[in-house]
């Protein structure tokens, strides 16, 4: 029986084809619809070589050579897409046995080339794989937009840090700035005030000096002038260690007595202000403390004096006059600092703690801002500011020392 | 006429039917469709010494994790164009694999590397992935091509590299 017929009688509607070659590689046989499932363009393909009919095999010799020996059993090259969406296996499989005295280098005399076709199981194939394959694709995508997210979030993160590291730098050196003008100042009035002592130690060694020329110096004036002279300098003394106190910085927050602190600072600057005919005054609870550090409170009232002394010398006032006063709301330390210079002008009492905020001609708009800062940043208290009838009224809201351990 | 098998491999989604297409039929189309096997086309490559060639050109499935490639359809390449996508980093990282297949299978015969997608990077960027791929894979600039199939850009320099190098074998 010719294979042809054998294969048509088991294979009614069947999913294969054929091609049977010899060992020259030609096409000896074929069933009826090969032409469908591997040559395109001819419809006799009796005696084509096999690479012309089925170009997927070209490159493939030394595989057929290995089944004519016998070496290999088979060969399958798997999925080949055909014209028409057709989708073969091609599988190689040995054909007539030669017989025994034949040349031994060669088992087999044909080849038969089967095509199965699989074009619904690949089909199928193809939308599994294309659905897994855009999944992946996706993912790929999320996980690339993840990490640029993380590196933008980085990189952010690296900017918000230097901006935070250059505002501290700018800060220190702004508090720095401040605290340089304010020492200058305070240099000027400590100046003023060592005038009258040395004044009054000038004027008693030149009264010794007279005595003693006149040999009426006896030994209890000598003594009483030189208390005296004592005295002063024991002043002059203590005017020099509260400017030392006034600009040594506490490391940590400390309970102190608000007048008694504030008290100290007028001290400091009265001479300054008697100059000027503007009165200071200090009322309130002497007992009421706080907590935080008083040498950066002290710079916030001498700053806020300043800016009153600074007010008057604009709008001066025939009786100029500061009121500190100190209070206690609802257990947190009050200070308020008023002035009769008539107050702040409307369209800037909003922004009055602004960096760079000024109405003077030679104000640098750091003074508030850094009374600003130091008091509700470094102290956790409150600083507003409002105009009275008179001028204007900053107030100052301080936390209360935390209760004393036992 | 000589008769060439070049084979396109390389990870899946990463151009290499685009790159087929736009030789072969100079066509372009956005749409992913996923290859399943193989696929054959034929195209006449002109070199410019004047030798002509037919290129039996396999389109691939790409490998993926799951699904690697199918060394089968190396058997009897005469030249070899390992494909990867320049916005998929995962996809050059790969090459190796692809590179060792080759030099496993079809021992004697050449292959590219090609950066596809290059329409999508700077030029700075093409140039940085061109010499990371270089020295990654210690190739010659003979053997690395940057392409994209969207453009068509590079698409026929590269068919004409491997087929210059098939022809220069023998």
């Amino acid at each position: 029986m010719h294979i042809q017929e054998i294969f048509n009688a088991i294979y009614v509607n069947h999913v294969y084809e054929y091609l049977v070659i010899n060992r020259n590689l030609k096409i000896i046989e074929y069933s009826d619809k090969v032409f469908e499932l591997c040559v395109h363009d001819s419809i006799n393909c009796k005696n084509m070589h096999l690479t012309d009919a089925v170009p997927e095999l070209y490159g493939l010799e030394e595989e057929i050579e290995k089944i004519f020996t016998g070496e290999n059993t088979i060969f399958t090259l798997p999925y080949i897409l055909k014209e028409h969406h057709q989708y073969v296996h091609i599988h190689i499989h040995p054909g007539r046995e030669k017989e025994v005295h034949a040349d031994k280098k060669y088992r087999y005399e044909t080849i038969i080339i089967l095509f199965e076709n699989i074009t619904h199981m690949a089909i199928a194939q193809q939308s599994l794989i294309q659905e897994r394959n855009e999944k992946t694709l996706l993912l790929e995508e999320l996980s690339f937009k993840n990490d640029q997210l993380k590196d933008f979030n980085e990189h952010m993160q690296s900017l918000v840090n230097r901006e935070i590291k250059n505002n501290l730098e700018k800060q220190k050196l702004l508090e720095l700035k401040s605290r340089h003008s304010q020492m200058g100042e305070m240099i000027g009035m400590i100046t003023h005030q060592w005038k009258q002592p040395l004044n009054v130690i000038n004027l008693i060694v030149n009264v010794l000096k007279i005595n003693l020329q006149k040999k009426s110096l006896k030994q209890e004036e000598v003594e009483k002038k030189l208390d005296d002279i004592l005295k002063q300098i024991k002043y002059m003394d203590q005017t020099v260690s509260d400017f030392q106190n006034f600009f040594n910085p506490f490391k940590e927050k400390i309970i102190f007595n608000l007048y008694g602190t504030i008290k100290t600072i007028i001290e400091l600057v009265k001479y300054e202000y008697i100059h000027k005919n503007i009165a200071l005054e200090l009322h309130g609870n002497k007992k009421i403390m706080a907590y935080g550090y008083p040498n950066e409170f002290n710079q916030v009232i001498v700053s806020l004096l300043k800016n009153a002394k600074d007010a008057f010398m604009e709008k001066p006032h025939p009786k100029m006059q500061i009121t500190i006063t100190i209070s206690e709301k609802e257990g947190a330390p009050q200070v308020t600092v008023e002035d009769n210079a008539g107050g702040i002008p409307k369209e800037i009492i909003e922004n009055i703690f602004d960096l760079y905020m000024t109405t003077k001609q030679e104000g640098s708009g750091l003074g508030l801002n850094l009374a600003k800062n130091m008091i509700e940043n470094n102290m956790q208290g409150e600083i507003s500011v409002r105009n009275t009838e008179r001028g204007a009224l900053f107030s100052i809201s301080l936390p209360a020392p935390p209760p004393l351990e036992n | 006429m000589i008769s060439k098998k070049i084979i396109l491999i390389g990870d899946f989604s990463t151009g290499k039917t685009s790159l087929i297409r736009r030789f072969v039929d100079n066509q372009f189309s956005d749409t992913y469709l996923s290859t399943i096997g193989v696929k054959i086309s034929k195209k006449l490559i002109r070199l410019a010494n004047g030798e002509v060639l037919q290129g039996l050109i396999w389109d691939i499935e790409g490998g993926t994790e799951q699904k690697p490639l199918n060394t089968t359809y190396l058997i009897g390449a005469h030249g070899c164009i390992i494909v990867a996508d320049v916005t998929r980093q995962e996809t050059i990282s790969n090459i190796k694999s692809y590179i060792e297949s080759v030099q496993k299978i079809s021992v004697s015969a050449p292959f590219i590397l090609v950066l596809n997608k290059c329409d999508c990077i700077s030029t700075s960027q093409r140039e940085e992935i061109f010499d990371k791929v270089l020295s990654m894979y210690n190739c010659t600039t003979r053997e690395i091509y940057l392409a994209s199939a969207k453009s068509g850009e590079g698409v026929e320099t590269m068919f004409n590299a491997i087929a210059g190098q098939m022809l220069a074998k023998g």
